[in-house]
């Protein structure tokens, strides 16, 4: 699942252990997070977009561009 | 900090968790090296053979140590140290270390029926087993 997390952790000047530390998870976490590598959890990610203090929606992107079918 | 410094890993501060977590693996590894020293000092014909048999005393101390004190040291390690993101890389090893048990073994055991490799080796077996899934693990963890 595609996200903004790297984008949104550079504009507010964050490093990826400043990140964890918030979220308390690794830096290996983030990183992988960030790289499209491990998709969170629903409270890991619900939990970043609180920080971030945006939609769930606005943080991650799974590509869905609409129709029946979930 | 720039985006493209943004992408760069810091490797100069650890979380909280990550501190735990290297304390942790110093730990284990401290007390691996331990245990051989007192293997080597309480059985030293085992160590020096690999196939002498140990003392009952050895055997009941450690296997106290490794039956009992290794789940509650990696039950706290679960618990306090480790993420989400490891535990699934955790999983995904045992995953794969799980299907080579299932399709490896019953096929040396076969082979082994059949004389045509030598006779099955509980040991290597379980060596195998554990790098397969350390392998793993250390694969999606840190790649």
């Amino acid at each position: 699942m595609k996200n903004k997390l790297k984008v949104l952790r550079a504009m507010r000047d964050w490093s990826q252990a400043q990140l964890g530390e918030a979220l308390d998870v690794s830096r290996q976490a983030v990183n992988a997070i960030e790289t499209g590598k491990y998709d969170p959890s629903l409270p890991l990610a619900f939990k970043i977009s609180r920080l971030f203090n945006l939609p769930i929606e606005e943080v991650f992107d799974d590509e869905f561009t609409g129709g029946n079918n979930a | 900090m720039n985006l493209q410094e943004a992408t760069m890993p810091d490797l100069k501060k650890l979380t909280k968790r990550e501190q735990l977590n290297r304390y942790f693996l110093i730990g284990s590894f401290a007390a691996g090296i331990l245990l051989v020293l007192l293997m080597t000092v309480m059985e030293p014909n085992y160590v020096a053979s690999n196939v002498a048999d140990i003392s009952a005393v050895t055997a009941i101390i450690f296997a106290v140590l490794w039956g009992l004190g290794m789940p509650v040291i990696a039950y706290i390690w679960h618990i306090k140290a480790i993420d989400e993101q490891e535990a699934a890389a955790y999983r995904d090893g045992a995953y794969y270390a799980a299907y080579a048990l299932m399709f490896g073994a019953p096929t040396w055991w076969v082979l082994a029926k059949g004389n045509v490799v030598p006779p099955v080796n509980n040991e290597i077996i379980f060596i195998i087993f554990n790098f397969i899934w350390l392998g793993v693990w250390f694969y999606k963890k840190y790649t």
